[in-house]
């Protein structure tokens, strides 16, 4: 077997962090979050909104594991398949919303779960840009399928 | 001794380099991807089979030829003048080593990457023949021409830069000179066939050009061929004129090799007298200290080998274009497609400029240890990056405020064609809105994405092509790539409907938000990671999709904390 890799969160060692860099980060990650809800427009900032994070979270090693957003949304899709015929534009809305709460509390858990080694003093903008960016890409998403949706029942209404 | 040993080795590196295998892989890909749309669209009874193969011919065709010109002279402007101004060439030629060695070693590694990805994405051509419209004949013939072509290209841009040192000179002379004979050639040859109204086109403006044999491979399935020769001709000509090229090219680099003394005198007599007018002028000397006092780098800028865009020499020869075509075809001059590609000659090449300013830039000063030094002042990295990104306005401002003007000129032109006020106006004026809006959101991302890859990328040559692909190639893809999903997803109806008219439009109008990512990326880590980017250490993870993905699941077995105590737990030495 293996040696596991020992991190540094067992050996409880203190790490040396530009703290200037860290907020200036937090700060913009907040404002890309923030332009980021704008459904469509605003995806790429986001995407960048979250690579902010990750690269932050590897600077502070803070252990912060995403939730798996990706994977609720393909589900989020299928079930949007699936009750269409029933339920309707307002089917997809209601899931959209369903989703965008599981996240949300997904996503203030793991910010809850992190174990921070060093204060980010900007650790709430972060938090807050990064809900924002999770919610402008699924809205980004949501829209976009039920755009598909709509125009392959506007062209195959059978 | 093996035979040309700079490029056997060049090859062996190649081959161990993942880059050349993944180039291949996602050409192949993203062709194939344009390619679904065609094949829906054909056989989803949008247009008839026979002119979706031709439309998927041509696009792909053109395309391809785009990308083979623009990318073989850029990848070797700079490959031997670079080397020069290092001083190694002159260390390579106390071995054994010939000139042609070096020629054809640089050639081979700057370009042997995009002989693989043509070759990947050829394959996607032969499905044109399964929709029709096209023969294999001619499949066979355009790979011929874009390969010739790419070769024609990479020669000429070797000739270049076996004869320039400068690096400016080098990428710009490339670029147009390719541009110049692929493109401006054979439009001054349609010109002149319409003047003398002999309806074909004269062989001088077209054998010796890699365009003459891909218009023959484009025009062999249509009746009435406006060429004197034939296409063998053709790719014989420019084939053997590339080698031409490859050859002068050998025998001048040993002869260009030895240091010359450098001249004080920059710039022609006129451009030092307006130098001196200038400095001679008061108010303009209060306000350039002005801005001096303010940021040290505008000083810099304003040096003389560095001032302006360097972009009048273009203008000027694409102006003399358009006034002979005006003069030549007065009547057929003022039509769309002559104002369509007015614009896109135009905006195109402001665009280039700025690239290669930004690019160029931060590169000279992380070359030269300019910024490491101005690093270690207290200016800090901020008043770096202002002081570049004004001096780069500074250059960019009259040359902007030129294009703007004719964009501006060309839609009076169309009111004047409309006559009397009416919807067409304002057809005409929402373009030159929408255009000239799209034209500033595109020249902000380059510059920052210019920047940004000015210090990331190895050469500037390749942090332009980067540039241009992140700001105008990327966004034209995911374009592509909705249009071909929508077009699989109701089998090519989408393309009948009003609906998917006024879903392109909108996609169309939104392209330039796509950039903006690459904006942020650029203007975040410039603005966080200036000192890492100055010491050329590439700030980039590999494999970072597997181990987001991988994250994703980890997810779901707890905190990492909690996994790497149960992994000691378990483990026995």
């Amino acid at each position: 077997m293996t040696k596991p890799q020992v991190t540094n969160e067992l050996i409880g060692s203190p790490r040396s962090v530009d703290m200037v860099r860290v907020i200036r980060r937090s700060m913009r990650c907040f404002l890309f979050g923030v332009v980021g809800l704008v459904p469509l427009i605003g995806a790429g900032f986001a995407y960048q909104a979250l690579r902010l994070r990750r690269s932050l979270s590897a600077d502070l090693e803070d252990g912060w594991t995403p939730p798996p957003v990706i994977v609720f949304w393909l589900m989020g899709i299928a079930a949007m398949l699936v009750a269409r015929s029933w339920l309707g534009l307002a089917g997809d809305l209601a899931i959209c919303v369903a989703i965008l709460g599981l996240q949300s509390w997904l996503c203030w858990r793991s910010f809850q779960n992190r174990h921070e080694k060093v204060w980010n003093p900007g650790g709430r903008q972060l938090f807050l840009g990064v809900l924002s960016a999770y919610a402008g890409l699924g809205v980004s998403l949501w829209i976009v399928v039920v755009l598909v949706l709509q125009v392959l029942q506007v062209l195959d209404p059978v | 001794m093996n035979l040309l040993p700079v490029a056997e080795r060049e090859l062996r590196l190649l081959a161990r380099r993942p880059r050349t295998y993944l180039s291949r892989v996602l050409t192949a890909l993203i062709v194939t991807v344009t390619s679904v749309g065609m094949l829906y669209a054909g056989f989803g009874g949008v247009l008839s089979a026979a002119s979706a193969g031709q439309t998927l011919f041509l696009v792909l065709s053109c395309a391809a030829a785009a990308c083979v010109l623009f990318d073989g002279a850029l990848l070797t402007a700079d490959c031997l003048s670079s080397e020069k101004r290092e001083g190694t060439i002159g260390l390579l030629f106390l071995t054994d080593l010939k000139g042609y060695d070096l020629v054809a070693g640089k050639l081979i590694s700057q370009t042997a990457n995009q002989a693989y990805a043509l070759l990947a994405a050829l394959p996607a051509l032969a499905i044109a023949l399964f929709l029709g419209g096209v023969t294999g004949h001619d499949i066979v013939r355009m790979t011929q021409a874009l390969l010739n072509g790419l070769f024609f290209s990479a020669s000429f841009g070797m000739l270049v830069s076996a004869c320039c040192r400068e690096e400016r000179r080098a990428l710009t002379l490339a670029v147009f000179g390719v541009l110049a004979m692929a493109g401006l050639l054979p439009v001054l040859g349609w010109g002149v066939s319409l003047w003398l109204e002999t309806g074909t086109i004269h062989p001088l403006f077209l054998i010796g050009s890699p365009a003459g044999a891909f218009l023959q491979a484009l025009q062999a399935g249509l009746p009435g061929s406006p060429f004197d020769f034939s296409f063998a001709e053709s790719l014989v000509c420019s084939h053997l004129l590339a080698w031409c090229f490859l050859g002068a090219a050998s025998f001048i680099l040993p002869a260009t090799v030895r240091e010359q003394a450098v001249t004080r005198r920059s710039g022609n007599w006129a451009a030092r007298r307006w130098h001196g007018l200038v400095r001679s002028g008061a108010g303009l000397t209060s306000h350039r200290s002005y801005w001096t006092e303010s940021n040290p780098l505008i000083r810099a800028g304003d040096r003389p080998g560095q001032r302006g865009l360097s972009m009048w020499p273009a203008l000027v020869i694409f102006a003399a274009s358009w006034a002979a075509g005006w003069a030549l075809t007065r009547g057929q001059w003022f039509t769309l497609p002559v104002y369509a590609g007015t614009v896109i000659v135009l905006h195109g090449s402001l665009c280039y400029f700025v690239a290669l300013h930004a690019c160029r830039g931060p590169r000279d000063d992380q070359r030269s240890g300019v910024l490491e030094i101005l690093l270690t002042t207290p200016l800090g990295d901020d008043a770096y990056l202002t002081g570049r990104m004004l001096s780069l306005k500074r250059q960019c401002f009259w040359p902007v405020l030129l294009v703007l003007a004719a964009d501006f000129g060309l839609m009076v032109a169309g009111c004047w064609d409309a006559g009397v006020p009416s919807w067409e106006w304002l057809g005409w004026i929402a373009a030159f809105v929408v255009l000239a809006a799209r034209l500033l959101v595109d020249l902000y991302t380059v510059s920052w994405v210019g920047v940004w890859q000015g210090l990331k990328a190895g050469d500037t040559g390749r942090a332009i092509r980067k540039t241009f692909f992140y700001v105008f190639v990327k966004r034209w893809l995911v374009f592509v790539a909705f249009m071909a999903l929508l077009g699989a997803l109701t089998q090519g109806r989408v393309f009948q409907a009003p609906v998917g008219a006024i879903l392109v439009a909108v996609q169309f109008a939104f392209l330039p938000v796509m950039s903006l990512q690459y904006l942020c990326q650029a203007m975040s880590e410039l603005h966080d990671d200036l000192r890492v980017l100055a010491l050329g250490y590439s700030l980039s993870e590999g494999g970072e999709g597997w181990l987001r993905l991988r994250r994703c699941f980890n997810w779901f077995r707890g905190p990492p904390q909690a996994r790497s105590r149960q992994a000691l737990s378990q483990w026995q030495p």
